[in-house]
């Protein structure tokens, strides 16, 4: 079992890597995991891994070793050093924290998932999942509950430590509804660092779960074309991921000259309400951090501030060949994983207007509910829409399905017309990914927003 | 296995499996134009599973210092677990081992040589384009034992290479493609260059299309993305829980006859090959569909059980998993029109090279919609630009039941040795 008193040799090893950078991280996950699929128990296990990982930066040039055997962690210090000769030097320069930091932090739970039993967790997803199955028309239904217990070990050669013991806890519900040929499905997840709490009492939301996925059975799919859309909170959380938080990450930018140019700050992206902000602090949310994956600590970032591109996500090594300040955001997958630039906690900050008022001011349109997931390539974004509901006259009315929106980035932003103040952040058990490295727990969310003339696919 | 307590197994458990692994990669990581890392990674562990009472539990740990609680933690899971009642093979179970060369060595410094190559090429047309590439060498080697005395090991050993480019235009557009292959040993790249050059240069003129239904050519690439839709239900999990659309349809002829969908596990050359899956059933070549018909799924042993039928030899999982059907090498057979033939016999189409966003709609039901990425417009038989901001609709079951052309040219990519396809008609909303 790894402990707090492993940092200080740790420490001395990085002391003494006669390199210009070096760090160690180590991890310690005990998972268990109860997953039940329609009558039947699809998943029981349970385990204890072990994940660390060396990473050196010497005369310009990265090198970083992953393993799980962890007692060999001075060997694998001595194997990066070696690798790294292999490399040509290179003019390149991190960005230094001004001073070190060292942080211990442990999960504060209500309840802890430690104290309740196997049965009463097993017990806790027989409920959701009685609930989920709670039609004759609902085909399947799945419901997992993951709790994971890690400790984590950070410690590199600017003087910073964190040890971290993190509880994390959640529940994701899905039913899949069928009538003849038809098949649809919808689903929810709840997840974050605490205990049992996180799952607990969610019978209201399975109940919502199967109500959404019998009543996609009789929607109709929306029609292709340019709609007016309004879209959720959580909708409006995969947008501002998707469509913008990428973008913002200076990994893209960093040594592109065209995207540098068309992400200068002081650019104007948005209407003069548009704020957009990621913050890693944010303690209760499932992207929290209380360091990066370099031993940067995270903060309030404003990425857009009324309308104009005000900042970027970055790492030690965008933030030194752009000159900017670190931001806190270089992380990783897993201890056996190398820190990129990503996302923590991604929102947009509420507008002035009511929930209300965007509908009135609408008139007709479409109003897109929570999301599949997305994906971008920077210039373009697809997002899918769980579901839509057709406005009329401000209206919310009949369900449409197959709510797959698209379009250009800068554009779209340029359209968000009014921002409601109901601003909300999710998260579940799903998460982000990028460069292999996913799913990233990381939280998004915002306001209803009123955004024109976005694309939706289907027949015309 | 050291430490693994097999009396208590043996006492407690009606069945159950070990499979340990072991794994070693040297990747050499390019970005934004420049060599950036070397990484070398090794992870192993060991996964149990358990029938104890008829009920399955899994545990599994990678801390060698733990092994001796996995026995205990995986017969207490199994009290919760799913009823299972199949069996697990046997010790003299036959296996076809697929065929792989002799090792070659992985030199870092070489290709390190290539990887500049392939970006000096690319960079020498295209100076702002950023390039990012990965070149890696991986070894892994796995034992499988089960309680009815099978063992079965193997080692294996892989090259893998991909190169991705982006170049943003004047106005703004922003053109990403890639190309990526996987073989036993290290490999020439030129290709790399020669195939992303090609693609940039037909991308740089746009074209423009009326909102409409349209004809569409998938290259390789993009029919990976779309037969992930159509083989979804080709598992006997999905049939067996109601919500596959090939149930009650295995033997029916439901896709055009020009359609054939082999599952490959012995593909030659594929580093994805195997010869025994990972619950210890022996793999074989299966065409899931045949001439247009569906001819069977693929089935680990818990849902092949369920079902009444024989496991497939797909059974696929991590030590820290449980086993699941997964698809090994895929394989279209290949028709008889070459590539070039049927852009030329083309009026208007429209070719995709990549999606954005397909996974994200309603797949259980076949039905697509996604942003097209990278696509060409044809007319009158030749490709004329590339089209922007644009989307395609479908039903991923309509389109291979349509009127279709299958390309004589196959291609390789990481498992799926694929042609080009034709189909008769997509949404298209520009």
């Amino acid at each position: 079992m790894i402990d707090e008193k492993s940092i200080s040799s740790l420490k001395g090893l990085v002391d003494s890597a006669g390199t210009d950078y070096a760090e160690i991280r180590i991890s310690e996950i005990d998972k268990t995991i109860f997953s039940l699929r329609g009558d039947s128990v699809e998943t029981v296990s349970s385990g204890i891994s072990l994940a660390g990982s060396v990473r050196i930066f010497d005369r310009g040039n990265w090198t970083f070793l992953s393993f799980n055997s962890i007692e060999e962690v001075q060997n694998h210090l001595l194997r990066a050093k070696e690798l790294s000769m292999k490399l040509p030097a290179q003019k390149k320069e991190l960005k230094k924290q001004s001073k070190p930091v060292s942080i211990r932090k442990k999960s504060s739970p209500v309840i802890d998932f430690a104290e309740i039993t196997p049965e009463q967790k097993f017990a806790l997803c027989n409920e959701y999942n009685n609930i989920l199955k709670g039609s004759p028309r609902i085909q399947t239904t799945r419901t997992m509950y993951r709790d994971a217990k890690s400790r984590d070990i950070y410690v590199n050669s600017e003087g910073s430590d964190m040890y971290y013991e993190k509880l994390h806890c959640g529940v994701s519900l899905s039913a899949i509804a069928k009538e003849g040929n038809e098949i649809q499905t919808y689903q929810e997840s709840f997840a974050g660092y605490g205990g049992f709490e996180l799952v607990n009492n969610r019978h209201a939301e399975a109940e919502k779960v199967i109500a959404v996925a019998l009543e996609l059975l009789e929607a109709q799919p929306i029609e292709g074309g340019k709609y007016s859309v309004i879209t959720d909170p959580r909708l409006t959380g995969v947008f501002i991921h998707e469509a913008f938080g990428h973008l913002s990450e200076a990994d893209f930018v960093y040594e592109n000259n065209r995207m540098k140019k068309l992400m200068t700050l002081g650019k104007v992206f948005g209407p003069q309400f548009l704020n957009v902000v990621d913050d890693g602090s944010i303690e209760d949310a499932v992207g929290y951090i209380p360091l990066d994956d370099e031993g940067v600590e995270p903060r309030k970032n404003y990425l857009i501030k009324n309308g104009e591109l005000c900042g970027r996500l970055h790492s030690r090594e965008t933030a030194g060949l752009m000159n900017e300040e670190l931001t806190g955001n270089a992380r990783a997958i897993s201890a056996m994983a190398q820190p990129i630039v990503r996302m923590t906690n991604t929102y947009i900050e509420n507008g002035k207007n009511t929930k209300d008022e965007l509908f009135e001011e609408i008139g007709d349109g479409v109003y897109a509910v929570n999301a599949f997931g997305g994906q971008t390539n920077l210039e373009m974004f697809t997002f899918s829409s769980a579901y839509g509901r057709i406005i009329k006259d401000g209206k919310p009315g009949k369900m449409v399905k197959n709510v797959m929106l698209s379009g250009n980035v800068f554009d779209t932003l340029k359209n968000v017309r009014m921002a409601a103040n109901d601003m909300q952040l999710f998260g579940g058990l799903g998460g982000c990914g990028k460069g292999g490295q996913g799913p990233l727990p990381v939280s998004f969310g915002g306001p209803h927003l009123l955004i024109d003339n976005v694309l939706i696919g289907g027949n015309q | 296995m050291k430490g693994l307590n097999v009396d208590f197994l043996n006492s407690k458990c009606r069945w159950y499996d070990i499979i340990e692994v072991e794994s070693r990669s040297t990747p050499v990581q390019f970005k934004n134009n420049k060599l950036y890392s070397i990484r070398e990674s090794s992870s192993s562990g060991l996964g149990l599973r358990v029938n104890s009472g008829g009920k399955t539990g899994i545990t599994y740990t990678n801390d060698t210092k733990r092994v001796d609680q996995l026995a205990e933690r995986a017969v207490a899971l199994a009290a919760y677990g799913d009823k299972e009642d199949f069996d697990l093979p046997c010790g003299d179970t036959e296996y076809q081992r697929p065929v792989r060369p002799q090792k070659k060595e992985f030199c870092v410094d070489s290709e390190i040589e290539k990887g500049k190559a392939v970006i000096a090429t690319i960079e020498e047309k295209y100076p702002d384009a950023e390039i990012n590439m990965s070149i890696t060498s991986g070894n892994s080697s796995s034992v499988l034992r089960n309680s009815n005395g099978l063992v079965y090991s193997d080692d294996s050993f892989s090259y893998s290479a991909s190169c991705s480019v982006s170049l943003v235009l004047d106005d703004g557009t922003r053109i990403e493609t890639g190309t990526s292959k996987v073989a036993y040993n290290p490999e020439p790249l030129n290709g790399f260059s020669e195939e992303i050059v090609s693609i940039i240069d037909m991308s740089l003129k746009t074209a423009k299309l009326d909102s409409g239904r349209i004809p569409m050519i998938l290259t390789p690439r993009a029919l990976r993305s779309i037969l992930s839709i159509l083989m979804g239900g080709l598992s006997a999990e999905q049939i067996y829980r109601k919500v596959s659309p090939y149930e009650n349809k295995i033997g029916n002829s439901i896709f055009n006859k020009a359609f054939t969908l082999f599952d490959d596990p012995l593909m030659k050359d594929s580093p994805y090959s195997y010869g025994c899956d990972d619950e210890g059933v022996a793999s074989e070549k299966r065409a899931l569909i045949e001439n247009g018909t569906v001819n069977g799924f693929i089935a680990d042993l818990k849902f092949a059980s369920l079902l009444g039928v024989l496991p497939t030899g797909h059974s696929s999982r991590s030590y820290a998993s449980k086993p699941g059907a997964s698809f090994s090498n895929i394989e279209i057979a290949a028709g008889d029109i070459p590539y070039e033939n049927i852009i030329k016999e083309c009026s208007t189409a429209i070719v995709v090279n990549q999606f954005l966003g397909l996974g994200q709609s309603n797949t259980y039901k076949g039905d697509f919609s996604a942003n097209v990425d990278l696509g060409f417009l044809v007319k009158n038989g030749e490709i004329v630009g590339r089209l922007k901001d644009c989307m395609v609709s479908g039903n991923a079951f309509d389109l291979f039941a349509g009127d279709i052309r299958v390309s004589s040219d196959v291609k390789e990519i990481p498992g799926a040795r694929l042609p080009y396809m034709l189909f008769d008609g997509v949404n298209f909303t520009g």
